[in-house]
């Protein structure tokens, strides 16, 4: 090692620095995993710390535009036609949608368990449309509604 | 993600902490000029850092690495927005720990479609939807009537009775619970805040009391001249009694002195002058006493008539 590793004056060689500790706390993160994984890890082309300041994986970076809501039903393919369609921007779309989710039910002082009944109604109605009505259609009491 | 942006916020070479001074660049790892070599000791989890380089979005911020940044001015701490006038702290705010989740209908449907609803189709709206997809669904064999159906009904019946009259009491209880392990943490802080206010208190106590022994010893030394002013009085008072006998006594002796020779005088006197008088002198004056008395006796006649 360097000088005294017990110097006070000399931050860097303090024990217990972060910056100079390489040893990780999980056994699986010396498979180093994320650099395969770097196109995914990577900042938004738009983020700009000096502007937006520390990141917030829910938010949407780039030029804003109409929210759902607001857009008239004749603008709809316009609308459309502006988003970004690519893999990565759907991709970052969902990354989004998760931490909206997590950010509306989970990220808070008082958390309860509506996030899990919704995950629940959305996963029965999804089961219900696609695999339990094709089923009950053999049981139907009429031919003609 | 969040943690590497962290982290090149602190620095990674040798500096010197005196000044308020911070190398500061957005990635550390990515922008090292010179790096610096310390005597590594192989054997050491001390590594050194390679040079990765990477495109990101930092291409135009490339020489950062010389620029110090202040994160201290007059004692008080500078943050970045300070350096940055450019951040936008209007439209991209500062994270903040939302305090409830979003309201919620039905313990499933947000509130927000509620709202969005309301200036086409009123109050009733999603309710009339909702419903009406139901209605549409019986009507149209979508939901068939077999014999599960009964099941299904009993069951949401059950799950919202339970979740209606259970629900408040196990939130509260599971809240409870975490109250209490952050309250072990937040306690010990508390409780020595607690102390140091109470040895505080006995010290400004104890302060006070120090500034009244001087008057308990003005007390002290009161009561003494007091009682010594009262031995003084008392032993005047003696000194005036004694000196006040004295001269009483020999007032009264005297005045008894010339009693005894007034009284003595005045007994030698008529005793002598008693003996003196002759039985003539007395049919004498005897005489001339009732002379008068008629020559008076006859005035008042003579005055009256």
């Amino acid at each position: 090692m360097g000088e005294n590793w017990y110097s006070k004056s000399n931050e860097t060689i303090i024990p217990g620095n972060p910056d100079r500790i390489k040893a990780k706390w999980d056994p699986l993160q010396y498979l180093n995993l994320a650099q395969y994984l770097k196109v995914f890890n990577e900042y938004p082309r738009a983020f700009n710390p000096r502007v937006h300041g520390p990141y917030c994986p829910w938010r949407y970076y780039g030029k804003r535009d109409l929210h759902l809501g607001d857009v008239k039903l004749a603008e709809i393919p316009a609308w459309i036609a502006r988003r970004d369609k690519t893999p990565m921007g759907v991709y970052q779309g969902g990354i989004r949608t998760f931490w909206k989710f997590y950010r509306a039910y989970l990220d808070n002082k008082k958390p309860n368990l509506i996030w899990y009944t919704q995950i629940f109604v959305v996963a029965s109605l999804i089961n219900f449309v696609f695999f339990a009505m094709p089923d009950r259609k053999q049981y139907k009491w009429a031919k003609y509604h | 993600m969040m943690n590497k942006f962290a982290l090149s916020l602190v620095s990674n070479r040798i500096s010197p902490s005196i000044i308020g001074f911070r190398p500061f660049s957005i990635s550390n790892t990515y922008f090292q000029s010179a790096p610096f070599k310390s005597k590594t000791n192989d054997q050491s989890c001390v590594a050194e850092e390679k040079n990765e380089k990477v495109l990101r979005v930092e291409d135009s911020l490339k020489d950062l690495s010389s620029v110090k940044w202040r994160t201290e001015f007059n004692g008080k701490r500078l943050w970045p927005h300070d350096q940055w006038p450019e951040r936008d702290l209007v439209n991209y705010p500062p994270y903040k720990l939302r305090e409830a989740p979003n309201p919620v209908r039905w313990y499933c449907v947000p509130e927000s479609w509620f709202k969005f609803f309301y200036e086409k189709t009123g109050v009733t709206g999603p309710y009339m939807f909702f419903y009406g997809l139901l209605v549409y669904g019986f009507s149209k064999e979508y939901i068939v009537l077999w014999y599960d159906f009964t099941e299904y009904l009993i069951l949401a019946a059950a799950v919202i009775t339970v979740v209606k009259k259970l629900g408040p009491s196990i939130s509260d209880a599971f809240r409870g619970w975490h109250q209490d392990e952050v309250g072990r943490y937040n306690s010990v802080v508390n409780n020595s805040k607690a102390m140091a206010g109470k040895m505080l208190h006995s010290y400004e106590e104890s302060l006070e009391r120090a500034k009244s022994i001087g008057a308990l010893a003005e007390a002290r030394k009161d009561i003494i001249n007091m009682g010594l002013e009262t031995s003084y009085r008392e032993r005047m008072k003696q000194l005036y009694e004694s000196v006040k006998r004295r001269l009483d006594y020999q007032v009264a002796l005297q005045n008894a002195r010339k009693d005894f020779e007034r009284t003595n005088m005045i007994n030698w006197i008529t005793s002598e002058v008693k003996k003196s008088i002759t039985d003539k002198q007395e049919k004498d004056t005897l005489q001339s006493c009732i002379n008068q008395l008629r020559q008076i006796a006859s005035q008042q006649r003579s005055l009256n008539s």
